[in-house]
């Protein structure tokens, strides 16, 4: 056990969460961070969740740009459907097929056509925007019934409901990744395509379905970020891909495929959702969060990408000479 | 038939429909009066001067998401500069300036790391909006008058002062395009980059320079920008690079890297240009223009993909074709 | 005669423009090792990949235990008890060992609703394979941190996980050292012992000595001959490999060798080349042999400023030079040409001009601009020296056959005007008729005074075009043998392995 403990110390993972302890343990002490843990963690459910998602897509060496406008649409028909009187299950199976057919889109587009994903997703972001405007009243809702509000608001102290939602996600999709087949394929066909077409896998297939499984999470995502608010105002959602895709290369996912772990989101998205309290809290505003957003993927992708033994032995040498 | 023509003669005989829709469709010839038809351009002349440099690094396979934002950053600088000071000629450097420091920072990450191009740029667009925040907050920038004129500026009644950068900027990247060696590293990077890096060339430069010249670009971009809009503030620049994207992409260049010409997306950008200015003639809304772009970008994306896959099987039909005429031939010699 | 376990008869395979396989056999017994010999580009790799499902032959039968059989792709090879452990190793570097043996077959297990991966189950007969092959393995390391020697056991023991009992073995030892080398001999040999078949690819022929039973021999595409390993020597599997007596297919002349015109001395770069010096003379061909792996490439990379060296120096002519990068190498003429033509040598998509002209546009620009004019008259003068079999110098690189493709390299090397040329593997991937006229090539550049530096895998053809070899071994230059009587492959193989 003791091993297991100075394992997962020495990971990536382990760096992150004991940063993200010290950096908790600072916000706490320098400013009244503290005294809305609850709003804190609402943060952290969806980006939880949202960043899972992305980092599904980078797993497999392929990015979705449009994983924040995608919310917006998402908002307006669980919106839609929840003032109609429509069951929360039903409204969240609703935003999962959302979510499901904008990725089948996506997907099938970058598979079948050959397209870099990237440039695919860059023109989804136009489709929605586009289609922001063109919904009843611009895609926005007001009047949500309270209830249901209230429902998004469900806490246990200062833990919501959708924390723990959230976090028994994550842990199923922990579960997910080692224990199923098409968990290892993921690995395998986002590592190497063609080591995994030689040991009977077919890449193409399994970079589809994880495509589809990230839409069904972005959905549950929508839900959660939209739920706990009294309205939905699509354009709202524009700008939080670049959250996703922060917390998903903090995880540790390389973006040549084939690495990550979902341990790893947890941590990120704690620190990424405490960088976006801590901007508000010492009044930086989002100059400095968007500057924070860039060094940081670049930062992080940099980690990942980077030959420190190779830039070791360079030191070393020079040290030497 | 369609086969034989090359790609921007398709997209020429493209724009050409869609005036001639758009000419009928609004009512009293209003699409063909030359100071509309011509002033489709000004719509998009900046992003036309962005698309010539991203043709250049799309070819090289590469990619430049923070187009937008630095445009407005530069933009904001230099209002900001000139609010100051009150000096024009000073305001010009700063947004050139601003412009060629951040699409060095582009450059120098993506040729220096590992990184690939469209995570590199898509952190230094984040970084590029922070400023934009830094420098304007929510407020927006007027420019000089000064600039404002020169950019809108009409010659004989109706030839937009845009255009003619445009056309200008066009001529330049073209020639370089065709005649330098700059232009044919470009491709054989797109397809190979190793194979030039061992022909002596160093490729690490090469991309340095062309991600410093869209930043360039993007600057000088910024200053035609005030002649469009007189205002510009940190959301000016959200999601400009699709649409810069779209036109290199509707233009014919591979998002592969390889292949592409700078004559195709100079066509493209007129065509948006018009599809703009017909959507909102015909009474769209800006909204419609998004969503039409979207579709403009996916169904190019998609026709390339197939067009080069028929391309290649054209060739490599050809090829065989040769090959076992030559052994024909080499048999009979013996 | 027992039926054999494996049998392939009459495979046909093309490519376009080249014809890779025709009437292809080959017989497999149960528990034999048999090895397939021939040059480099004789068609091992894909009657292998054929064998495999990476590739389906264009007519042809194959027999399992005498049923005809199809294999469909790679999996279908594996379920029916075939598995192949390839040059490149196509592990996954960022999974752990044990998650590697088992992709796209883990073992799984119920539980409740849900088929789980049973880790348990998983790690058991991990282990009990890596008994079996008689090695000792880290499970939970990742393959990445491992080196090229556990990786070939991790394939070894991903292909008794599929429970094969034919196995293809490609060049295994290519890049092992001899430690490495024994131990995966001993593993062979327990294979052996349990009634594993298994086909070894290698053309070292004191290996093939050493561990087949039966030896077939291919040549250009087509099946040579089969015999017992103690009926036949060495010497008739060269003459059976070449198809021709040696001599006569090297158009060697015997050239005055000049003055010294290049001195390397004491190049290194950590790990790789250590402390390498020699001369080079005019009008020299010099070879230079070793596995691959050895150095060679690298050393020749050093050279000419296409990959950093940490120390040494390089006199041409007397002078000392400065080379930062590939570009300074071109200006001072010492020039390369890769081995691997497809990723280094040649931008394949675009034309025969524009490659010819990649390394020298500047030369032939002013201020940038190109000078079409005289890029079309130099390319066209090279096309033909070389005779560059293409319709035109616009014609794209991809579509044209190896020997040509080989051609336009070499026509971009001597675009240069290199006095001294390094050509690494020349004739890799080459069709006999190709090889001969680039021979005849290297020859009149050497009787024009360049100096030839010839990097080779493939010994008879370095015995055939150099005037001397330098042998290399781990980074080290461990002998070095003039023209003569002991200049042989025996000599050069012993120093080399």
């Amino acid at each position: 056990m003791n091993t297991v403990i100075k394992d997962f110390l020495k990971s990536r993972e382990g760096y992150l969460g004991i940063f993200c302890v010290i950096f908790f343990a600072f916000l706490c002490l320098t400013s009244n961070f503290g005294n809305d843990l609850y709003s804190y963690f609402k943060d952290v459910s969806y980006m939880l969740i949202g960043g899972l998602a992305a980092c599904l897509i980078i797993m497999t060496a392929n990015i979705d740009i449009s994983s924040g406008t995608i919310l917006g649409i998402v908002g307006f028909v669980s919106g839609s459907l929840l003032k109609m009187g429509v069951p929360i299950p039903a409204v969240i199976l609703a935003a999962m097929a959302v979510g499901f057919i904008n990725s089948y889109i996506l997907a099938f587009i970058t598979i079948k056509f050959r397209v870099p994903s990237m440039v695919v997703s860059l023109a989804m972001i136009k489709l929605h925007i586009g289609l922001f405007p063109l919904l009843p009243a611009a895609g926005r809702i007001t009047n949500i019934p309270g209830e249901i509000i209230a429902m998004g608001n469900i806490r246990f102290g200062f833990v919501p409901l959708l924390l723990i939602i959230a976090l028994a996600i994550l842990i199923f999709f922990m579960w997910f990744m080692k224990y199923t087949k098409f968990g290892r394929d993921i690995y395998a066909a986002g590592g190497s395509p063609e080591s995994a077409k030689l040991s009977g896998i077919k890449p193409n297939k399994v970079i589809f379905k994880t495509f589809l499984v990230s839409g069904c999470l972005l959905g549950i995502t929508g839900i959660m970020f939209w739920l706990p608010s009294s309205q939905v105002q699509p354009s709202g959602c524009i700008g939080l891909e670049m959250t996703f895709i922060t917390i998903a290369v903090v995880s540790g996912a390389s973006m040549f495929g084939g690495t990550g772990r979902p341990i790893g989101i947890l941590f990120a998205a704690m620190l990424v959702a405490m960088l976006q309290r801590a901007c508000i809290l010492w009044h930086l505003g989002n100059a400095w969060l968007y500057t924070f957003y860039g060094i940081i993927v670049i930062l992080a992708v940099l980690s990942t990408v980077s030959d420190f033994g190779e830039l070791k032995r360079k030191l070393f040498n020079r040290a030497q000479a | 038939m369609l086969s034989r023509l090359s790609y921007p003669q398709i997209l020429t005989i493209i724009l050409i429909v869609l005036i001639a829709f758009f000419a009928i469709i609004i009512p009293n010839g209003v699409f063909l009066r030359p100071r509309v038809l011509l002033g489709t351009t000004t719509d998009v002349a900046y992003l036309g001067l962005m698309a010539l440099p991203m043709t250049l690094i799309i070819l090289t396979g590469g990619i430049d998401l923070s187009v937008g934002f630095l445009m407005a950053a530069s933009g904001m600088l230099c209002s900001m500069v000139f609010k100051m000071t009150g000096s024009l000629p000073l305001g010009i450097l700063v947004a050139l300036g601003a412009g060629l420091i951040g699409g060095a920072l582009n450059g120098f990450i993506v040729s220096r790391t590992k990184i690939p191009p469209f995570i590199a740029t898509l952190g230094t667009m984040s970084i590029f909006n922070g400023i934009t925040w830094f420098v304007g907050g929510s407020h927006s920038f007027t420019s000089s008058s000064a600039l404002v004129e020169i950019g809108s500026a009409r010659f004989f009644g109706s030839l937009p002062s845009q255009l003619i950068v445009l056309v200008i900027m066009f001529l330049i990247f073209d020639f370089i395009h065709n005649r330098s060696t700059l232009g044919r590293y470009l491709h054989a990077i797109g397809y190979n980059e190793n194979a030039v890096n061992f022909s002596g060339v160093n490729t690490q430069r090469v991309k340095f320079g062309i991600y410093t010249l869209s930043g360039f670009m993007c600057g000088f971009a910024a200053l035609t920008f005030f002649g469009r809009s007189f205002e510009i503030n940190s959301t000016t620049g959200l999601n400009m690079n699709i649409e810069v994207i779209t036109m290199v992409v509707l233009g014919g260049t591979s998002v592969m890297g390889g292949v592409g010409t700078i004559r195709g997306t100079f066509i493209a950008t007129l065509i948006v240009g018009v599809l703009r200015k017909g959507l909102s003639l015909m009474g769209a809304s800006g909204d419609v223009y998004n969503f039409v772009l979207g579709g403009v970008l996916i169904v190019s994306l998609i026709a390339f993909a197939y067009l080069e896959a028929r391309k290649k099987i054209v060739s490599r039909t050809n090829a065989i074709k040769n090959l076992t005429e030559s052994a024909v031939e080499n048999t009979a010699g013996k | 005669m027992t039926t054999p376990i494996l049998k392939l008869e009459n495979i046909q395979k093309s490519f376009p423009g080249v014809r890779a396989l025709h009437n292809m056999q080959i017989e497999l017994m149960k528990g034999e090792l048999l090895a397939v010999c021939g040059e480099n580009g004789a068609g091992k790799s894909t009657l292998m990949k054929v064998i495999t499902g990476v590739y389906h032959a264009d007519s042809g039968n194959i027999y399992l235990n005498g049923e005809k059989i199809t294999i469909k792709e790679p999996n279908d090879a594996y379920s029916k008890g075939i598995a192949i452990i390839f040059q490149e190793t196509s592990l996954f570097k960022d999974l752990t060992v044990l998650e590697n043996l088992y992709v796209g077959h883990e073992p799984r297990k119920q539980v409740g609703p849900f088929k789980v991966i049973d880790y348990q189950a998983m790690r058991e007969k991990a282990k009990e394979i890596f008994n079996f092959l008689g090695v000792d393995m880290d499970l939970d390391v990742i393959v990445d941190k491992l080196g090229v020697a556990s990786k070939q056991m991790v394939e070894i023991a991903k292909a008794m996980t599929y429970g094969a009992q034919i196995l293809i073995l490609d060049e295994p030892t290519a890049a092992l050292t001899n430690k490495e080398v024994t131990a995966l001999f001993s593993t062979i040999a327990r294979l052996k012992k349990q009634g594993i078949s298994m086909i070894y690819i290698s053309h070292r022929m004191e290996e093939i000595f050493e561990l087949a039973d039966r030896v077939t021999v291919i040549r250009d595409g087509e099946y040579v001959n089969t015999a017992n390993i103690n009926e036949v020597d060495e010497n008739q599997l060269i003459t059976w490999m070449v198809g021709r007596e040696m001599s006569n297919i090297y158009p060697k002349t015997d050239l005055e060798i000049g003055d010294t015109l290049m001195e390397v001395s004491h190049i290194k770069h950590e790990g790789l080349v250590n402390d390498i010096s020699f001369k080079l003379k005019k009008n020299e061909i010099l070879g230079i042999a070793g596995l691959a792996g050895a150095g060679r490439t690298e050393l020749a990379e050093c050279i000419c400023g296409l990959m950093s060296k940490d120390s040494g120096k390089i006199i041409l002519e007397g002078k000392e030079l400065e080379i930062a990068d590939y570009k300074d190498a071109i200006a001072q003429g010492i020039v390369y040409a890769s081995e691997d033509r497809k990723k280094y040598g040649l931008v394949i998509a675009m034309s025969v001009m524009e490659n010819t002209t990649m390394s020298i546009l500047d030369q032939i620009s002013n201020k940038s601009l190109i000078d079409f004019k005289k890029e079309r008259e130099l390319t066209d003068a090279y096309m033909k020296e070389l005779q560059v079999k293409a319709p035109n110098r616009d014609f794209v690189v991809e579509n044209l056959s190896g020997g040509n493709q080989q051609k336009v390299l070499l026509s971009k090397a001597l675009v240069a005007k290199p006095k001294v040329l390094i050509l690494d593997e020349p004739t890799r991937g080459v069709d006999v008729g190709a090889k001969y006229e680039i021979y005849k090539i290297i020859e009149k550049l050497a009787s024009e005074g360049v100096s030839i530096i010839m990097i080779s895998s493939d010994m008879p053809e370095l015995l055939g075009m150099a005037d001397r070899i330098l042998v290399i071994k781990a980074g080290q230059l461990v002998w070095e043998v003039n023209r003569g009587p002991d200049m042989t492959q025996e000599k050069i193989l012993e120093k080399a392995l």
